[in-house]
């Protein structure tokens, strides 16, 4: 890292969100006010400049004759992104810092899944970029689900979702890059309290296809959700206990999806129809 | 024979009558059904595959529990590399394979649920896991490790991918530029 260190840092920002503490700094200090819309959900200035994770940006100048100037964009010592365009830069940016919180938070495990609350309890729909996690939320969303996130479930060590309500990142046509869009945008809200799962669903895109899932065991729900755990590999003695908690009092289907409204209304549905658990009883300590 | 489970760098998880097997030295993850968590939690070097045969009739309670679907259930467990070390099947030892089993559960009274099944996945490494990515792909996940493969836009800027989703044919995210692998 001391190569990086070496360039000439001029302004940074440390802020902390789920436990993670990150870092950024950059060259240039008018960049800083720049890049707080670009910051993950709930963050908070840190009070200490000790980070797990940092990402360094380098703005580059005005280009001349025969001279390109890159931005570069660096996670801890690894280069990311180089691009003449700002604005580029400034995107893989917000990946990288949702990543960086995902691999650096504290009693907190981030599954790459699209997550709606309904009457008390979560749908979760894992899935990896571009599997339509996204379009199913939205359509959820729109029919009056709250929203949690489009990215990530985070569940605590009961296996409760709680909430990491960035922006939807909405892609207009396949392809297409996404658009931010606030929830708010939607006619939808965000959820603040953290929820039993009620509902996995497992759902790959298949233009025409009909929605005829099947229902997973609780071990087959565990393994899907293990599958797109971003820590899996490095803390599997958290990842096992807390997604089993999750997939135990919930139901999991899984099946080929076509038109979104279906499976939207479907899932509303489903988790209606479902007998809620029994309230969990309060230890009495005499 | 007496078959031993592997116990070394395992991570177990039960789920209800299931097991979760996490192999910290193959970063696979295994789903043990009822039928071969019994076998496997039974495979203490002690007892003989007829023992188990015979415990797996008591705890299941049905009847076509043979010695056939415990060698059955090993060899799953010896191809996931979950038993001890690699034992030769005996020449005069009974076989059955799982389409076997499965006619001869379902004959038996619907236990087709029973028959011997492992289901493994090859846990993500983080970047795998996540769509911090700067070139997507489709929603195939299974592609090889694509580490530093490099997404040029035809502006000529380097996109370094850091999601092992980027491969063949991947579409970069950011607009009218198109991405080749170099």
């Amino acid at each position: 890292m001391a190569k990086i260190d070496r360039l000439g840092w001029a302004a940074g920002l440390a802020f902390v969100t789920y436990g993670a503490h990150i870092g950024i700094r950059v060259n240039d200090p008018a960049v800083v006010a720049r890049l707080l819309p670009y910051l993950p959900p709930g963050w908070k200035p840190a009070a200490s400049p000790v980070v797990d994770y940092l990402c360094s940006l380098w703005v580059g100048g005005s280009a001349r004759p025969g001279l390109r100037h890159f931005h570069l964009l660096h996670g801890n010592a690894a280069l990311v992104a180089r691009t003449l365009v700002l604005e580029d830069v400034c995107d893989v940016l917000e990946s990288l810092l949702h990543f960086s919180v995902a691999l650096a938070a504290r009693r907190r495990l981030f599954v790459h899944a699209g997550v709606v609350g309904w009457h008390g309890r979560a749908i979760v729909i894992p899935g990896r970029s571009m599997s339509g996690k996204t379009t199913v939320v939205e359509a959820l969303v729109r029919a009056g689900a709250t929203y949690y996130s489009d990215e990530y479930a985070v569940f605590d060590r009961h296996g409760r979702v709680h909430p990491y309500p960035k922006p939807l990142s909405i892609r207009e046509k396949p392809g297409a890059p996404p658009r931010k869009c606030p929830v708010e945008e939607l006619g939808g809200r965000t959820g603040a309290r953290p929820l039993p799962v009620g509902l996995i669903a497992v759902a790959a895109y298949s233009p025409g296809a009909k929605w005829r899932p099947r229902v997973l065991s609780p071990g087959q729900a565990v393994v899907a959700l293990l599958d797109n755990t971003i820590l899996a590999r490095i803390r599997p003695d958290i990842a096992l206990p807390t997604l089993q908690r999750a997939a135990l009092g919930a139901t999991t289907l899984r099946g080929k999806r076509g038109e979104v409204q279906e499976v939207a209304e479907a899932l509303l549905h489903g988790l209606e129809e479902q007998p809620r658990p029994l309230p969990q009883v309060a230890q009495c300590h005499l | 024979m007496l078959p031993e489970a592997r116990q070394d760098k395992l991570l177990v998880q039960e789920v209800e009558d299931e097991l979760v097997v996490y192999d910290q030295e193959r970063d696979r993850a295994h789903l043990l059904n009822r039928t071969v968590a019994l076998v496997w939690r039974n495979c203490d070097g002690r007892q003989t595959v007829a023992d188990i045969a015979a415990l797996l009739r008591n705890a299941l309670n049905f009847p076509a529990a043979e010695e056939a679907l415990v060698w059955l259930a090993l060899s799953r467990l010896e191809r996931a590399h979950l038993l001890q070390e690699r034992r030769q099947r005996p020449a005069d030892a009974p076989g059955i394979s799982r389409r076997q089993a499965m006619r001869q559960l379902s004959l038996a009274g619907g236990f087709m649920a029973l028959v011997p099944t492992i289901t493994s996945i090859v846990i993500p490494a983080p970047a795998m896991a996540a769509s911090a990515c700067v070139a997507f792909a489709g929603e195939k996940v299974d592609c090889p490790p694509c580490l530093g493969t490099r997404c040029i836009t035809d502006s000529g800027d380097l996109i370094l991918g850091s999601c092992a989703v980027l491969f063949n044919g991947c579409a970069c995210h950011f607009p009218t530029k198109t991405c080749v692998l170099s």
